[in-house]
């Protein structure tokens, strides 16, 4: 009996290629032929003509289908992949700059290139899933991380005084690895409508404790930050507890430091004083900072002839003044420029995102991704002291590749979404 | 008619517009395309968002559109629902499902669009009693 009424609705859903516009669309006619017929039939027709009726007035359904289809299309950021897809070529550029030899048989251009496969892969894959999806896998993602975390410190090698471990020949897992992936978990946790900021604190007292234990400072400095972030973001109406909580727990990591402020290494002492006063320090923890400088002064607009220089980490956490150096600060400030406007266009595109799962995502995305960005440039030109964060697009490594693709991917899906997205209210709450 | 022409009028009738006939259904609808060429896009929008400045669903707003005369979604009924999602693809108004039922409200920038609209209307009809010399409803 009911049949014409869904004869209708498919003929004019059939249009509309977005499975989740379809949904809506197809829900909102409904409503509106059951009102219809409904009130048709207190007016006196019987339900088969009050049927007939309804549908007759709605009008062609296939021109409604194709209008509907067109207002319905998913969006893309193609401004931004443009950004993207600049500054990641640009990341190539250091490693042009080495000699043969590293260039190709130490493989790093190769896998540099790799890397941007990787990254386009991880980029499309990531805008393709609907985010909604991530809750589900919550669980998955603490395991995960805990599996991770296990890993590393039980069976990790020491390189550089870090802890790694190898999965396979240059595949490794890091406590920055470990950090992507609680960066995932804690999206899909705080994106579930159950989640409290009790639980959530525990959580993060808990894993903070991995990075303090690897130990990774700027690991530990990050992950603090971002989910700081996202609990203020995610818990507006409990701040004031949030800031007691933080305010407290500085009280006590001070006393803590306090306390045991002699068996405070010496050597991350230096490091702290060499960053004040670099010259002291000239031939140890300072050296970087004067040798950063140095170079950077010197390289003028366009760079400076010169093949391989004495720089450490030229290919990582000073792959800047790799940068810089060799082809100018044209290009070394068009790149900030360029890592900044992408940070801040992701920011724009928020006042279109009205779900706040989607909201939430891309201010911890950009949170993330702009801390390493701004941490990195400030520090190689001496405003900050050293720790180990790498410059996203532009250092060299197949984690922080990982990492900013799937920033980057978070985002383009969020946009993608942003008019097929269901906002509900519960009775009788309005603004 | 001239004679002649009269004659092409009967020739036509019988050839060129025997596949064709001008049914009362054809009378009717064109009678109401050209009613509904009065009521042009902006004297539509301003209806629905004034309407808007409360919640509504779609179907309420069919009902009070059909209500102040309008004839653009008469027959039609379905196209209200793509010139609101256009609506809020524009951001003028913003959509809120309540218990599976989807309805519509405006934004401050609807809001905004509104009052623009809303004083030009006044201009306008301050000249026309000026000129026309009365008052106009």
């Amino acid at each position: 009996m009911n049949e014409r009424k869904f004869e209708y609705l498919d003929r004019v859903t059939s249009y509309i290629k977005s499975k989740e516009a379809k949904r809506y669309v197809e829900e909102e006619l409904h409503y509106h032929l059951h009102q219809e017929i409904a009130r048709l039939m207190l007016d006196g027709y019987s339900r088969e003509e009050a049927e007939q009726q309804a549908i007759e007035q709605m009008g062609s359904p296939d021109r409604l289908g194709a209008e509907m289809n067109k207002l319905h299309r998913p969006r893309f950021d193609w401004v931004l992949a443009l950004m993207v897809f600049v500054i990641s070529l640009i990341g190539i550029l250091p490693l042009l700059t080495m000699s043969s030899d590293l260039k190709i048989f130490a493989g790093f251009l190769p896998n540099k290139i790799l890397s941007l496969v990787i990254s386009s892969v991880i980029i499309l894959l990531f805008m393709w899933i609907p985010y909604q999806k991530l809750v589900k896998f919550k669980r998955f993602f603490f395991i995960l991380s805990f599996v991770m975390m296990w890993l590393i410190l039980e069976f990790g090698i020491i390189v550089n005084g870090a802890p790694y471990f190898v999965i396979k020949d240059g595949f490794v897992l890091s406590s920055f690895s470990v950090l992507t992936i609680l960066f995932l978990a804690w999206l899909s946790y705080l994106g579930d409508s159950e989640a409290s900021l009790l639980w959530g604190s525990i959580l993060l007292v808990v894993s903070v404790y991995f990075f303090m234990i690897v130990p990774d400072l700027s690991a530990t400095l990050m992950y603090v930050t971002i989910v700081g972030i996202l609990l203020w973001v995610r818990f507006p109406e409990r701040r004031k507890t949030f800031v007691m909580m933080v305010a407290s727990f500085i009280v006590v990591f001070s006393t803590y430091v306090f306390i045991n402020i002699d068996s405070i290494e010496r050597y991350q002492l230096e490091r702290l004083l060499a960053f004040i006063n670099p010259e002291n320090y000239k031939d140890n923890a300072g050296y970087n900072y004067i040798n950063n400088k140095e170079l950077l002064s010197k390289s003028g607009w366009f760079g400076q002839e010169g093949g391989q220089i004495d720089l450490v980490e030229f290919h990582t956490d000073f792959a800047f003044v790799n940068l810089t150096y060799h082809y100018g600060w044209l290009l070394g400030g068009f790149t900030i420029l360029l890592g900044m406007l992408i940070a801040a266009r992701m920011l724009r595109k928020l006042s279109n995102i009205r779900d706040p799962f989607g909201r939430l995502i891309i201010l911890g995305g950009v949170s993330l991704y702009s801390f390493q960005f701004l941490y990195n440039i400030m520090m190689v030109v001496g405003v900050v002291p050293y720790i180990a964060i790498s410059l996203p697009f532009i250092s060299y490594g197949l984690t922080s590749t990982v990492q900013y693709s799937m920033i980057i991917g978070l985002f383009l899906s969020v946009f993608r979404r942003q008019n097929l997205v269901r906002i509900t209210e519960d009775r009788g709450a309005s603004k | 008619m001239d004679d002649r022409l009269k004659g092409l009028k009967k020739a036509m009738d019988t050839h060129t517009f025997r596949h064709v006939p001008f049914t009362e259904e054809k009378k009717a609808r064109m009678k109401r395309g050209m009613e509904r060429v009065e009521e042009n896009d902006l004297f539509v929008q301003g209806h629905i968002l004034q309407l808007l400045l409360a919640e509504r669903t779609g179907h309420e707003l069919i009902q009070l559109l059909r209500a102040r005369g309008l004839k653009r979604f008469l027959e039609e009924e379905g196209f209200l629902y793509a010139t609101l999602h256009q609506y809020e693809k524009d951001r003028w108004i913003e959509s809120i499902w309540r218990d599976g039922v989807k309805s519509y409200r405006m934004t401050s920038t609807g809001r905004k669009l509104l009052e623009k609209q809303l004083k030009k209307k006044e201009r306008v009809f301050s000249l026309k009693e000026i000129l026309e010399g009365g008052s106009h409803e």
